[in-house]
């Protein structure tokens, strides 16, 4: 292609006005269009990755109105796909520690450790490993209640060299078990307990939070009737199961309803799909209203181009240029005006990305939350618009030039007809970008009101 | 040696309405010299416009030869009939048609822009050159809305000569420029045909019979010689 061409496309883009409204329009879709599919295709990411990994989402309750807990536990581990069996009361337990590192109130949560449930270490010990009076933590620690907070302060994490070996003193609150106590709340003792972390777990593998720590279930099990909450263990007959793969629970369900069990339906925590489902229609929507948008914008765009260009369409003709050579004339400006949309949209999108991804869902980002996977989809997209307009393109000139070159120089383009093509493409695009705008106010107005 | 470049030979052209048709170029048979300047006159509607339309290779007679260079021209493929008019016609027209987002320089290297024998590095001189040529040495940069009338059909001619054309057609170059501008251009035609090239001039101006070799008058769909009282 002759460089030529390329400048006097880019010259002819630069100097007409027209030109950079129109950039400006496909460029504010795309962003929007670019978004819609980052949040939708990092939001299935996270429901994946959280369903997937993180154990909570694989665990439920069972019940057999005959079965000891032992006899049951000892049952259901014999089951196909159960990883672990473990009674609700020794889950976990959020409490307060004695760090202070970088201003963190110390706020933790001890779980139930055992081969089964935890990742392997990265450094130091694995659970299989650990003695008693050990714990396992997350390589980026944040003790702190501000944990289940958007933000968290990055600066304040603690990391490796200054966790691993850490003494922690946990202290847990005893309540009067009594039940005739007037001041049952207040009649508080404290049990405290010093673990040492000896081993960092990577918590984005599980989906854990990065206050997670795990102890071992005897140890577990030793605190939780310490802190006195439970008065007889073997008489508590609800039951955590948790099962190896999200695609199998359906199947344990089954084999466990058939050996007697009663089965909750819910997992212990689950995603709220109407939520998902919401966000993926809202995303659809706009990703086809944008389509819908550019395509009915760009039509317009591009006759109105060609009819006010006819005339030096004819003229081009005239100096020898083929019809071929004029399409490619003519698409190459085209081309150049959606790849500086294109490119402007992606710059805007990363940008956009960045701040939400730093100081909106800061929490989150350990999960992966990304933009790089979603470049193919962007550019799967752009095609879309681009073949179409192509084809728009094409068709308009062909229209054109495929007449006699006197009859294209001699046919005028009346004023009004100049004024409505431009009226449409003003028109489509106000509307499309006040729809889009209303319906994403609509659903995030609908959103916050159910919750 | 035969200085002959255009030669027509019964050339014919109808055009179909919907009750009748009608004939408006009937048998012409006439040949155009390199180095002189036409004029063709007549009355409106006689068929000035569409004889340099199909000259220029810009529409189809009906019936008849149109030799140029001794090749049949008027049924050529749209990529050989493009191939001619950028190797060899250049045309004016009444309106100038320049590009208005491109300045003087870049309205006249485009169309050269697909030509082959011209290098990138050429073109931008050859524009240049052209643009001196036309007396427009001092706006090469400028753009046509910054241009006048006559400044714009002058750079309308430099763009015609790009490539080096051997025929000039010219419908009606002066028809929206006043008498001053008028001179300029026919002046311009003058030289053009002075270096060699055949120059074809659609006119109602009386002027143009000053800088004519051979008056043409199209009157009834027939073409004839007439004196011009130069």
């Amino acid at each position: 292609m002759e460089n030529n061409i390329i400048s006097n496309s880019i010259k002819t883009i630069k100097r007409n006005k027209s030109n950079w409204y129109i950039i400006a329009i496909i460029t504010l879709l795309l962003t929007l269009s670019f978004l819609c599919i980052t949040f939708r295709l990092n939001f299935d990411k996270y429901n994946e990755y959280l369903e997937n990994r993180n154990i909570e989402f694989r665990t439920f309750y069972v019940y057999h109105e005959n079965n000891s807990n032992e006899k049951s536990i000892q049952e259901l581990k014999k089951v196909d796909h159960i990883l672990e069996v473990y009674n609700p009361n020794y889950a976990s337990r959020a409490i307060y520690s004695n760090i202070n590192l970088h201003n963190l109130d110390g706020s933790l949560v001890i779980r139930y450790g055992t081969q089964n449930l935890v990742p392997i270490s990265i450094e130091g010990k694995s659970i299989e490993d650990l003695d008693t009076n050990e714990m396992i933590c997350p390589y980026n620690f944040y003790p702190d209640s501000s944990i289940y907070e958007f933000n968290i302060d990055k600066n304040k994490i603690i990391h490796k060299d200054e966790s691993i070996n850490l003494i922690v003193s946990l202290k847990l609150p005893i309540y009067n078990n009594d039940t005739n106590s007037k001041d049952k709340y207040n009649d508080i003792t404290y049990y405290t307990r010093n673990f040492k972390i000896v081993g960092l777990y990577d918590n984005t593998i599980n989906m854990n939070d990065n206050n997670e720590c795990y102890i071992k279930a005897e140890d577990m099990i030793e605190i939780v009737n310490k802190s006195n909450t439970v008065t007889n263990q073997n008489e508590y007959t609800n039951l955590l199961v948790a099962v190896d793969k999200i695609q199998n629970i359906e199947a344990v369900r089954e084999q466990l309803i058939n050996l007697g069990y009663e089965v909750n339906e819910e997992t212990r925590v689950y995603i709220d799909k109407n939520l998902i489902n919401t966000v993926k229609i809202i995303s659809n929507i706009i990703i086809i209203v944008v389509i819908i948008s550019s395509f009915l914008i760009l039509k317009n765009y591009i006759y109105k181009k060609i009819r006010n260009e006819k005339k030096y369409l004819g003229i081009l003709r005239a100096c020898g240029y083929t019809k071929n050579q004029i399409i490619i004339c003519q698409s190459l400006e085209l081309l150049t005006e959606l790849i500086i949309s294109f490119i402007i949209s992606i710059l805007t999108e990363i940008i956009v990305f960045i701040i939400l991804k730093n100081y909106i869902f800061n929490k989150y980002t350990y999960i992966g939350l990304d933009i790089s996977n979603n470049i193919l989809y962007f550019i799967m997209f752009f095609s879309i618009i681009i073949v179409l307009s192509f084809l728009i393109d094409s068709i308009q000139i062909r229209k054109i030039i495929n007449n006699s070159i006197s009859y294209i120089l001699n046919e005028n383009l009346n004023k009004s007809e100049k004024k409505s093509n431009m009226n449409i493409i003003k028109k489509v695009g106000l509307f499309s970008i006040i729809f889009i705008i209303t319906f994403i106010l609509l659903c995030l107005i609908n959103i916050i009101l159910k919750k | 040696m035969n200085k002959d470049i255009i030669k027509l030979t019964n050339l014919v052209k109808d055009y179909n309405t919907l009750n009748k048709k009608i004939e408006v170029l009937k048998k012409i048979n006439y040949s155009f010299d390199k180095g002189k300047f036409y004029a063709i006159k007549g009355h409106s509607g006689s068929g000035k416009s569409t004889l340099v339309k199909i000259l220029g290779l810009m529409d189809n007679p009906t019936s008849g030869k149109y030799l140029l260079f001794n090749n049949e021209v008027s049924k050529l493929s749209d990529k050989l009939s493009s191939y001619y008019r950028m190797k060899h016609i250049g045309f004016i027209f009444q309106e100038y048609n320049l590009n208005p987002y491109l300045n003087a320089i870049e309205n006249v290297i485009v169309p050269m822009l697909f030509n082959a024998e011209i290098s990138k590095k050429e073109r931008k001189e050859k524009a240049k050159e052209l643009l001196k040529k036309v007396g427009l040495e001092n706006r090469l940069t400028h753009f046509p809305s910054d241009l006048s009338g006559g400044e714009q059909q002058r750079v309308a001619i430099a763009r015609s000569l790009a490539n080096s054309p051997d025929i000039l057609i010219a419908d009606e170059p002066t028809g929206n420029l006043d008498k001053a501008n008028e001179k300029i251009i026919f002046k311009l035609l003058k030289e053009m045909s002075n270096e060699g090239k055949c120059v074809i001039v659609v006119s109602h101006s009386d002027e143009v019979n000053l800088y004519s070799d051979i008056c043409l008058e199209l009157d009834n769909g027939k073409l004839k010689e007439v004196n011009h009282g130069k």
